[in-house]
């Protein structure tokens, strides 16, 4: 029976979140839970109650807005220069030393310094996820171009092919993985970003004002709503891109991690 | 691989000098180019910043110069010593908990079944989930001091650090445990096999998770703090005063900078010890 | 050992078989020189050879011989420090799809289908579609993978993505065959039937093939002619014909010749071999 389900991982581990949960919501019953956590129950009513009121799906949509454009520019950014550094040694002189310098700068600490120039505004915001999401992408779609097999690239020049075909049909399809792996980790950190820049600063609105608000104002249940939605959010994203980069990555080895 | 693709895709046979000493004056003069572009793309920022700074001749836009003039200031007269040492000692605090423990809960689940069937779904399903978005919660439990940060840098940078333990452990060759096993060794020794084994990827791991302590160190200091680098930033904000402001910044890029070459060191020598030349 | 001119041999070649009085490959006095840093590493040195159009000459010799790097000039890919290495007349200056190139690993491209691997050399050559797809069916059926043309590469056995990376370079229509130890990855069944299956193709085909091997029986069995080279410098010190008769089976390892061959060769190659194996160690 226990070897029947630890066959199966998901059941095991599906098992054992729902334990948690049950556990959780019977301290719940037994008092025990401070008034801060709530339970998984009230957590669902708090989730119904924000929906219903339309805060709840306000708040997400002007997160997602957000976050999409300032990922969208970051990463097409990421892709467009980190191809083309890979491609061309010129380029490459050009990109790869100031890139290397400033990768580890956290980049969120620019925020308070565009917040002087440009204010507490969307568009202070979105600067800075996009600068944070261009970087990874950036890193792997260029080590990704680096790394091709020189081989496959032999075959393409005996086959007489051109320089744009062997960019588009090889070079490019070769890279698809490490880009894939670096769209993934800036997505993820997209909403970091954009929770950290709505927390920062009042009137942004968005689910990190709201879960701002239900701290200050000790409201739990618009709190709880918030974290969750940024959970499902988060979640919802990764599988919808881990889905698509399927589709482009057919029959190629995707490595479980790029570098962050 | 240190041929760029489409150099190798363009070059056609025969460009070549033939003669050795053709070859070598051809491949000095371009290295040269390539140092002196890596030069200027150094600075070039700089430049246009400084030129920029001059054209706009604006107090809220700052030139290079006053940015690091300030940055010399402060650190003369001590007030950025205590801010950096407080960031450092919490950041690295929560890091060191997040490999120690993410090591063991890494190679636990890639070695003992039952593990590897409960948490290692768990860990990649939750691995996308900003949590950085619990840590008001965390702030209600543990308060705005240093806990609270601490426990936020462990939860956002243990992730990485049990993913690619778990990885990496999978991935040691079968024959050296059996190997292990066959000459008697206890549990630990093959613990000791599989700390060798990875060591390199441990290490790549640890310069991943370095970049993630910064943020949250900045992101939580930024948010609620009287004290740290990211606490300097809000302040010299909210004062206007983006010389200290910027210089602050250029401290957290250099402390990075620093930190990363300080791993990469850390990679060549651990790269010595496990027997493999690497990173 | 000999050192034939290339003017000698084309005249004794038109005089035998072909009418054609155009060799299909010719290398002359070819050397290579390499730089690591600042030592320069020799790998060949004076090399002579010649093919008839047609012919599969095979070029035996230990590891670290040059023989890749003699393979890589004739394709194209690494340039010649001096000397000549002409195809059917004309001087090699860089990759073309008249040589068609196979490597040890069969370097299909991993996001394509089997079918679209063998298909792209088409398109690129300006091939439609449909038509392309067409051809590539039939070559892959020509080397015996009907049916997998919709597998991706990362689905297949080793020996079968080689069947496909001959496919592949087979739809270039090379005049010249130029395969670099095809073989050496696979394991000694799947080897032995890929040889049987490449003497079939190479007869029903009737290209030039250059066979690099470290393999004497592979050389015997494959080859119209083997050429032995030294240990680095490389140089050729044999050109042994092997009148073994045609189309060849399994059996013909069995045979007596096939054994005088084989002792020969290893004769010859057993210096060559020892004093490689110490050399490689640096």
């Amino acid at each position: 029976m226990i070897d029947a389900i630890l066959d199966r991982k998901w059941l095991a581990s599906l098992l054992f979140a729902l334990l948690l949960i049950i556990l959780w919501q019977c301290m719940d019953v037994f008092e025990l839970l401070p008034s801060y956590v709530l339970s998984p129950w009230d957590i669902l009513d708090a989730l119904v109650a924000t929906t219903v009121d339309g805060t709840l799906p306000l708040a997400s949509v002007q997160s997602v807005l957000l976050q999409l454009s300032g990922f969208a520019v970051g990463a097409i950014a990421g892709v467009v220069l980190g191809l083309t550094a890979g491609v061309s040694r010129w380029a490459e002189d050009f990109i790869d030393p100031v890139v290397s310098l400033t990768y580890p700068l956290p980049k969120i600490a620019l925020f308070p310094v565009v917040v002087i120039w440009f204010g507490y505004t969307d568009f202070s915001r979105a600067l800075v996820i996009a600068t944070s999401c261009f970087f990874p992408v950036f890193v792997n779609a260029y080590a990704g171009t680096r790394s091709i097999e020189p081989r496959l690239l032999w075959v393409a020049r005996n086959a007489d092919a051109g320089k744009a075909r062997i960019f588009l049909q090889v070079i490019l399809r070769a890279a698809m993985p490490a880009v894939s792996n670096g769209i993934r980790i800036s997505l993820a950190l997209s909403f970091i970003l954009t929770y950290a820049t709505e927390t920062l600063g009042a009137s942004a609105g968005g689910l990190g004002n709201m879960i701002e608000d239900g701290f200050n104002d000790l409201q739990y249940g618009p709190l709880w709503a918030g974290i969750v939605a940024f959970a499902i959010l988060g979640l919802v994203a990764d599988r919808i891109w881990g889905r698509l980069s399927a589709l482009w990555t057919r029959g190629q080895l995707v490595e479980a991690m790029g570098r962050v | 691989m240190s041929e760029k693709v489409i150099d190798r895709v363009t070059s056609t046979t025969g460009q070549e000098p033939s003669t050795p000493s053709g070859y070598r004056a051809a491949e000095s003069q371009r290295r040269w180019a390539r140092r002196a572009r890596r030069t200027v793309a150094v600075l070039l920022p700089f430049v246009v910043w400084w030129t920029l700074a001059e054209i706009a001749n604006n107090r809220l836009f700052p030139g290079p110069i006053e940015v690091i003039a300030t940055l010399v200031d402060v650190t003369a007269d001590g007030t950025i010593w205590f801010h950096a040492q407080q960031t450092a000692q919490r950041g690295l605090t929560g890091l060191a908990i997040a490999v120690v423990g993410g090591v063991f809960l890494g190679v636990g689940m890639a070695s003992v079944r039952w593990m590897d069937s409960v948490l290692e779904p768990l860990v990649s399903a939750t691995y996308p989930i900003p949590k950085l978005a619990l840590f008001p919660l965390l702030v209600l439990a543990l308060g705005f001091g240093a806990e609270s940060k601490i426990v936020m840098v462990t939860l956002e940078c243990a992730y990485p650090v049990i993913l690619t333990t778990y990885a990496a452990t999978r991935g040691v060759d079968k024959h050296y445990l059996w190997l292990a096993r066959n000459v008697g060794a206890g549990p630990l020794a093959r613990f000791g096999i599989i700390m060798r084994a990875t060591s390199t990827s441990m290490v790549a791991t640890l310069r991943m998770a370095l970049p993630i302590m910064l943020v949250i160190m900045v992101v939580t200091e930024l948010i609620s703090e009287s004290r740290g680098l990211g606490y300097l930033l809000r302040r010299a904000s909210s004062d206007f005063d983006p010389e200290l402001t910027m210089a602050v910044v250029l401290l957290l890029a250099i402390v990075g900078f620093v930190l990363d070459r300080l791993v990469v060191l850390l990679g060549d020598f651990v790269g010595r010890w496990a027997g493999k030349v690497q990173l | 050992m000999e050192r034939a001119h290339a003017d000698d041999l084309t005249e004794v070649a038109a005089g035998l078989t072909h009418s054609l009085d155009e060799l299909s490959v010719s290398v002359t006095d070819l050397t290579k020189v390499f730089r690591r840093g600042n030592r320069e590493v020799t790998a060949l040195d004076g090399v002579n050879f010649t093919a008839r159009p047609g012919e599969f000459v095979t070029v035996l010799g230990p590891s670290g011989c040059g023989k890749s790097t003699l393979l890589h000039i004739l394709g194209g890919f690494e340039s010649a420090s001096t000397g000549s290495v002409e195809v059917f007349g004309k001087s090699v200056t860089g990759p073309g799809r008249e040589r068609g190139m196979v490597f040890q690993s069969a370097t299909l491209f991993p996001w394509w289908t089997i079918q679209r691997n063998v298909a792209w050399p088409l398109e690129v050559g300006g091939m439609g579609r449909k038509a392309s797809r067409a051809r590539a069916d039939d070559l892959l059926e020509l080397v015996g993978l009907t049916g997998f043309g919709d597998a991706y590469p990362g689905e297949l056995s080793g020996g079968m993505q080689q069947r496909a990376g001959i496919a592949r370079t087979l739809s270039l229509e090379p005049q010249v065959l130029l395969m670099d130890e095809p073989f050496g990855a696979l394991d000694a069944q799947t080897r032995e039937l890929m040889q049987e299956e490449l003497n079939r193709i190479w007869q029903a085909s009737g290209t030039t093939v250059v066979f690099i091997t470290h393999d004497i029986y592979e050389a015997v069995f494959l080859g119209d002619r083997v050429l032995v080279m030294s240990g680095r410098p490389g140089r050729i010190v044999a050109d042994i014909s092997i009148d073994l008769p045609r189309p060849r089976g399994h059996d013909v390892k069995g045979s007596p010749e096939f054994s005088d061959y084989h002792a020969r060769l290893w004769n010859l190659l057993r210096d060559e071999a020892i004093a490689s194996e110490f050399l490689s160690r640096d």
